[in-house]
């Protein structure tokens, strides 16, 4: 005999994720001073980058789509921290828990936010590197758009994963690159290669095998990151 | 088994690493195309295969802790990584030092070697990771998301790095092989097992312990009084 | 019997917060619980809400093993503790619809608790801004929206205001006509007013008091 009774409806896997989407979003929205920081950050390494390379202009444009991920890269670190560091406020993961929601549904939400936040990124620098750089595409928006965001996605699985894991310890700051950098060097090889093909043109047909890889890495590690989380934030 | 453990894998580890590095330096043929350049391949081949043993094992450990708990099962996940490590870093170091003869360059960006650089890195944050989690079953699970994640990559890491590469050169390894070259590199290999199965014995030991350490009672567990 | 615990320890290090401690909790009782600061009392209270795995030992809970089954015993379990589990950044309605959509209960009544407990209808003000008796009394009222079936009350009483703790004192009697109570609390002369049994922790183990 169950002591419990279940007179309440619980909500669908989807009506889950959207549910904690929808709040994650609400949050980033009024700490949005916080995301203006992080684009700027990333606009700021854009930057450098010339300052790095010299001002050969040439040089410059040939180096624009790996710039222009670096910059993604290095500012996902700090949009993944930040998205795990609001669940640990108040313990509010643990009380996400103690509704018995899916780690599944914490999972998906919580990359989704996660992909969408860098695609906006990525949507951001992409003009910027252009006009830093003064490169130019050859191929058309919607495929470069395509890339972001397969790119964005590559980053966050992993990255939402390692993120959970690494904002509770202490040394988090330090863990989280040295974590997600090398599993994420398929991913970052996948997207610039693609991103130089938009760039430059696309002769030889190899842009399809360039997402068919980015693609590929998405549908591992966002199927390995829904079945590991659930043991991840259980300990 | 105490025996075997102690005394005749280290002795075989010992013994065939000197009879494999002497036949390699002083009984196989000098190659052709490089000289004597390339016998470092009978340091630097047995690494790379007993460095991806290392962490498939380490990964298999992994899985396997996930699956049942036992803490066994992450202790040698650890012990495994930690001597794959070793060997990877044999593996990189010898590779660049083979490279600056044969290439011209002490680092190229060779999918095999790349791959290798990146699964050090990995691995690097594995142990990492490890040294700030002080409860040991929060550590084990941890442990071994982040080991799976890695190992799952490497695949991804060598096609990636291959696609990227077949562009720009096509990197040839010598393949002409003469049977007086390959027996030496044999018996290092075998050498090179030994070596790990006895080093990960040692590590895993020193885990076992560390562990009984961190979960030892500080006072005996008395019955409880009742209310 | 509501919830069994047998044989129960929990190491955190080389501490032992809990030392083989077996307790019986019967249905609709109101069970006190006191001890000084480190004698087990939180983390008693969080083994039961399913929030961390017992070192040694079972705890059945509804019928149902803590370890393996948490997804059922969940939803029944209020915990109210010094981690609040609210969302900084969002406000008292926000907060409550949340839990309430996520475990699939009405939010009509939502205004209607938040009333109870004392806090504004409409406000605009996000938990990061509330005092500490106020998250207190979102808390509470996080409990009212969730209706569990044991609830755990890790020091009710701190950081509430006069009119707060008498607010609380309502609460747990009110609580006490259809659910069971563990509430761990320093103050023991209003804990033994509102409860039924009492259970003093020392050094992990049960002792008479």
């Amino acid at each position: 005999m169950s002591l419990i009774e279940s007179t309440n409806k619980s909500p669908s896997l989807l009506q889950t994720v959207w549910l904690i989407l929808q709040k994650d979003l609400r949050i980033e929205w009024r700490q949005r001073a916080r995301i203006n920081a992080t684009a700027f950050f990333a606009i700021l390494t854009l930057l450098l980058f010339s300052f790095a390379a010299g001002p050969q202009a040439a040089l410059l444009e040939k180096q624009a789509p790996g710039y222009l991920w670096l910059a993604i890269f290095l500012a996902s670190v700090l949009a993944l921290s930040e998205s795990m560091r609001l669940e640990n406020d108040n313990e509010a993961l643990e009380g996400l828990r103690l509704l018995s929601t899916t780690p599944l549904a914490i999972f998906l939400a919580k990359a989704i936010l996660n992909s969408l936040m860098l695609w906006s990124l990525g949507l951001l620098l992409l003009p910027l590197s252009i006009a830093f750089y003064d490169a130019h595409m050859e191929l058309g928006l919607h495929q470069a758009a395509l890339v972001l965001f397969l790119g964005s996605a590559a980053i966050s699985a992993p990255g939402t994963l390692y993120a959970t894991i690494t904002s509770k310890l202490q040394a988090r700051e330090v863990l989280l690159p040295l974590l997600l950098f090398p599993v994420l060097i398929p991913g970052l090889l996948a997207s610039v290669k693609a991103m130089t093909l938009i760039y430059t043109g696309d002769p030889m047909q190899q842009l399809p095998s360039w997402l068919a890889l980015l693609f590929g890495f998405n549908l591992i590690y966002w199927i390995v990151g829904g079945l590991l989380f659930g043991r991840v934030i259980e300990e | 088994m105490t025996f075997v453990f102690n005394k005749v894998i280290p002795f075989l580890a010992l013994g065939l690493l000197f009879v494999g590095h002497y036949m390699g330096l002083f009984v196989a043929p000098t190659e052709r195309m490089m000289g004597d350049v390339y016998r470092i391949i009978y340091t630097h081949v047995p690494a790379a295969w007993i460095c991806l043993i290392a962490y498939t094992l380490s990964f298999f450990a992994s899985v396997y802790y996930l699956i049942r708990n036992k803490m066994g099962a992450d202790t040698f996940a650890e012990a495994s990584a930690e001597v794959g490590v070793v060997f990877n870093a044999i593996l990189l170091i010898t590779g660049s030092i083979w490279g600056k003869p044969t290439w011209g360059v002490w680092w190229t960006w060779d999918p095999r070697l790349t791959t290798a650089a990146i699964m050090f890195f990995a691995f690097i944050g594995y142990l990492a990771l490890r040294r700030f989690i002080t409860e040991p079953e929060r550590r084990a699970t941890w442990g071994s998301v982040v080991a799976i994640l890695a190992f799952i990559d490497l695949p991804l890491v060598w096609y990636s790095v291959k696609w990227w590469n077949s562009l720009h050169q096509l990197q040839s390894s010598p393949q002409t092989v003469d049977a007086a070259m390959v027996t030496p590199l044999r018996i290092s290999a075998f050498a090179f097992l030994f070596l790990y199965i006895w080093m990960v014995h040692v590590r895993y030991k020193i885990g076992v312990k560390r562990l009984a350490l961190e979960q030892a009672t500080p006072a005996p567990l008395a019955q409880g009084a009742t209310p | 019997m509501l919830a069994q615990l047998d044989k129960v320890s929990k190491r955190y290090g080389r501490q032992w917060a809990l030392n083989q401690l077996s307790l019986d909790i019967t249905a609709g009782e109101t069970l006190l619980l006191t001890g000084h600061n480190g004698a087990g009392k939180t983390t008693l209270l969080r083994l039961l809400a399913t929030v961390m795995r017992p070192t040694h030992g079972t705890i059945q809970i509804f019928g149902h093993d803590s370890k393996t089954d948490y997804a059922q015993i969940r939803p029944a379990i209020g915990l109210l503790s010094h981690q609040n589990h609210l969302y900084n950044q969002l406000n008292a309605f926000e907060n409550l619809e949340l839990v309430a959509k996520l475990s699939g209960k009405s939010t009509e009544n939502i205004p209607g608790f938040l009333e109870e407990v004392g806090l504004p209808v409409k406000g605009q003000k996000v938990v990061a801004q509330y005092s500490a008796g106020m998250k207190r009394r979102l808390a509470i009222a996080r409990m009212l929206v969730r209706q569990p079936k044991l609830i755990l009350l890790d020091e009710p009483f701190g950081q509430l205001d006069p009119g707060g703790v008498e607010m609380m004192e309502h609460f747990i009697q009110r609580w006490q006509e259809d659910t069971t109570l563990l509430i761990a609390t320093h103050d023991i002369d209003r804990g033994k007013k509102l409860c039924s049994r009492h259970l003093h922790l020392e050094k992990g183990q049960s002792v008479c008091p």
